[in-house]
């Protein structure tokens, strides 16, 4: 874990106008582009997402025996599946998968699940040799650094530095054309694909009907990394599951539009167990390690909601807070608004209190979302639950009981209403400074003055008896 | 963990789960765009892949021995030719002498990676296709036997027979009748135009990992 604020508004505020933010906002603006011209085109789209979020939702209310098919349909598919409560125990069966093949080399494809449990870090520590092959995770692994965006990890980078990092880690001369450093990722990374003996990848989409894996990629590392090893490790959230395969085929096409704004990925995968008898080539093994780790306490929960997501990275792209202070500022593994529902749940509100209020709430992310997940109804209901819990800044509870009190008492508040009408006396429409801690917010913005007069004088006035 | 105590648990949490009950979509607007063909072309061509539309079978053959040669490629690695829509095209690709790599990976460890070291100068692979969508431009490949997954994943060059007859609007529609092709294989791969990435700014690379090269070829049926 990288050391780290354990404020978002410090996490942020260390980021904000920094080049990496700028590249990230610029970045993710094109990205939301190129998402709503493909939906433009896609005459049924709307139909699709009703279609994928009722499937999502409909898995999750029964998950458990989506699971239980899911495991019996790999099984006989000539698969082995393992069952992990946390990290630690997939960590660990991943591990003794390693030792008990005598893999030395593992190859990885980009997976959000193995950030979230850090195999990468266990299998080290393990003594044993983890290659990220996914062009930006390769380079992010190189770096030392996490990824930025759940898509597009390297999107902080610019090509200089990145051709920096070749000549200084990989020993060759210095270029930033990205064609070139593209040819030297491919050539490094080919002979490691071809002697690596096992291979690790997340998980897409499960069919439960089949038994299937399915893992999406565009530069084919997904397809390399389950084809030249001779052991597949494939590590899923139990949340993963789509009950049919014909079920498989609607949430892909979202994922796609939504992810990248391409019609299809370039490569859907779709894995049914090890290489069969007659099969010239594939891997000789394939183990299934589904993973809980907090995702039944937040089942359930009132955060269910968030276990739909098809981490497509569309919410990211559209967050105004997202684009203003990059992927980093999060924390954690997943970013964005999807991030700030999903790491306090997974992880649990002491720690991460604060990743709710990271969102001003425009609800941008709910219209983007290829499976309408309400997150601004979920960030307000972590919020509550934070205060509820006693994370509320003090000051803000002491205010809040103060209007409270006021509130439920019509002369009080009548009383406070008029409080407000001195702005009256300013001479400008706006407020540029306040006192005390308003200041905070007039740092950076004006305030609209508040009208004259209360809107219920105003309404006595004009409309009353 | 013990499978049922897994199980156990995720079904006491799907009991208080508050989860919305969205209502029954709203219907598919049907796809009114009956020429499949151009479709198909089209959507390739915009991710960066080649159609091929011969008007006869006689032509395939001699026109993929011309894709290989003006690739420059020499090592193949392909289908069986009884696996391919067409028979014959292995035999005029190795008459034309091209040299052919045996796709055939051993079982033991070290015979396996001595044999995939040998990958690493393959140029061209020769598929066929179960099915395409017209839609996205996408060829649908089974692995099996006479089948190597390698044969579209590790060449620069790919070049796919496709019967011009297998074309299906889309990925949704091709999986909602097709189930059994995915329980009878234990690799089915959608391939949608070449290998690429923007990891690097955004710059668009083709052939990060797979082909950099995608050729599809229709093959006349009937």
């Amino acid at each position: 874990m990288i050391e780290q604020p354990v404020r978002f508004v410090d996490r942020a505020s260390m980021r904000l106008d920094s080049a990496a933010a700028r590249t990230v906002g610029i970045a993710a603006r094109r990205m939301d582009k190129l998402r709503t011209t493909a939906y433009a085109e896609y005459p049924e789209g709307e139909h699709m997402r009703d279609r994928a979020r009722q499937i999502r939702l409909q898995t999750l209310a029964r998950l458990d025996h989506h699971l239980d098919e899911f495991a019996a349909a790999l099984e006989a598919a000539g698969g082995q599946v393992h069952w992990a409560a946390d990290a630690a125990e997939a960590n660990a069966m991943v591990t003794s998968i390693a030792t008990a093949g005598d893999a030395t080399r593992v190859v990885k494809s980009k997976s959000m699940v193995t950030e979230e449990i850090e195999l990468n870090e266990s299998l080290e520590h393990h003594g044993i040799e983890i290659v990220e092959t996914d062009l930006g995770e390769f380079i992010v692994q190189l770096a030392g650094d996490r990824p930025s965006h759940i898509i597009a990890p390297v999107l902080h980078m610019t090509r200089f530095e990145i051709g920096e990092l070749f000549a200084e880690k990989l020993g060759v001369p210095y270029t930033d054309d990205p064609t070139e450093l593209n040819a030297i990722a491919r050539n490094h990374l080919r002979s490691v694909f071809l002697t690596a003996d096992m291979g690790v990848s997340g998980v897409n989409f499960a069919v439960a009907e089949t038994g299937s894996v399915c893992l999406v990629t565009n530069e084919g590392n997904g397809r390399l990394t389950t084809t030249a090893p001779r052991i597949h490790v494939a590590v899923m959230g139990m949340e993963r599951i789509v009950p049919t395969f014909a079920d498989l085929g609607v949430v892909l096409e979202v994922l796609a539009r939504s992810g990248t704004g391409q019609r299809l990925s370039v490569y859907t995968n779709i894995v049914t167990g090890p290489r069969r008898q007659s099969d010239p080539d594939g891997p000789e093994e394939l183990h299934v390690v589904i993973l809980d780790n907090g995702r039944s306490r937040v089942l359930a929960g009132h955060s269910a909601e968030i276990l739909a997501c098809i981490r497509c990275g569309a919410c990211l792209n559209v967050c105004p807070v997202y684009r203003e202070t990059g992927g980093h500022a999060y924390g954690d593994v997943y970013p964005g608004p999807i991030g700030a529902v999903l790491t306090p749940a997974l992880r649990g509100l002491d720690d991460w209190h604060d990743l709710p209020h990271a969102s001003s709430l425009c609800g941008a992310c709910e219209d983007a979302c290829p499976v309408r997940i309400e997150i601004p109804d979920l960030l307000l209901a972590l919020r509550a639950e934070a205060n509820d819990a006693g994370h509320a800044d003090r000051a803000l509870r002491r205010a809040l009981s103060a209007y409270a009190a006021a509130a439920t008492r019509p002369t009080a508040f009548r009383a406070l209403l008029r409080s407000g009408s001195f702005a009256g006396l300013l001479g400008d429409d706006w407020l540029h400074r306040l006192p005390g801690r308003g200041a905070a917010w007039t740092d950076s913005r004006d305030l609209p003055r508040p009208a004259a007069e209360p809107f219920y004088l105003w309404w006595k006035r004009n409309r009353g008896a | 963990m013990e499978r049922d105590a897994f199980l156990e648990r995720v079904r006491t949490a799907t009991a208080t789960a508050r989860l919305p009950r969205p209502d029954t979509p709203r219907p598919a607007i049907p796809d009114v765009d009956d020429d499949s063909k151009s479709m198909f072309t089209a959507a390739l061509l915009a991710v960066n892949g080649n159609v091929h539309s011969p008007p006869t079978q006689a032509e395939v053959p001699e026109l993929v021995v011309g894709l290989l040669t003006d690739s420059g490629s020499q090592r193949v690695l392909a289908w069986d030719d009884d696996q391919l829509p067409l028979p014959g095209v292995i035999d005029t690709v190795r008459n034309a002498g091209f040299e052919f790599v045996t796709p055939d990976v051993p079982s033991d460890p070290v015979g396996r990676i001595n044999h995939q070291a040998g990958y690493g100068t393959v140029d061209a692979g020769i598929t066929g296709a179960a099915a395409g969508f017209a839609r996205s431009g996408s060829v649908v490949l089974t692995a099996g036997s006479g089948r190597p997954r390698m044969a579209s994943l590790i060449p620069s060059l790919h070049v796919a027979l496709l019967p011009s007859d297998a074309l299906y609007p889309s990925a949704s529609a091709w999986a909602a009748d097709n189930v059994a092709s995915a329980q009878g294989t234990s690799n089915l791969v959608f391939i949608t135009g070449p290998s690429r990435t923007g990891d690097i700014e955004m710059h668009l690379n083709l052939g990060v990992h797979g082909p950099r090269t995608i050729h599809v070829v229709l093959v006349p049926v009937g």
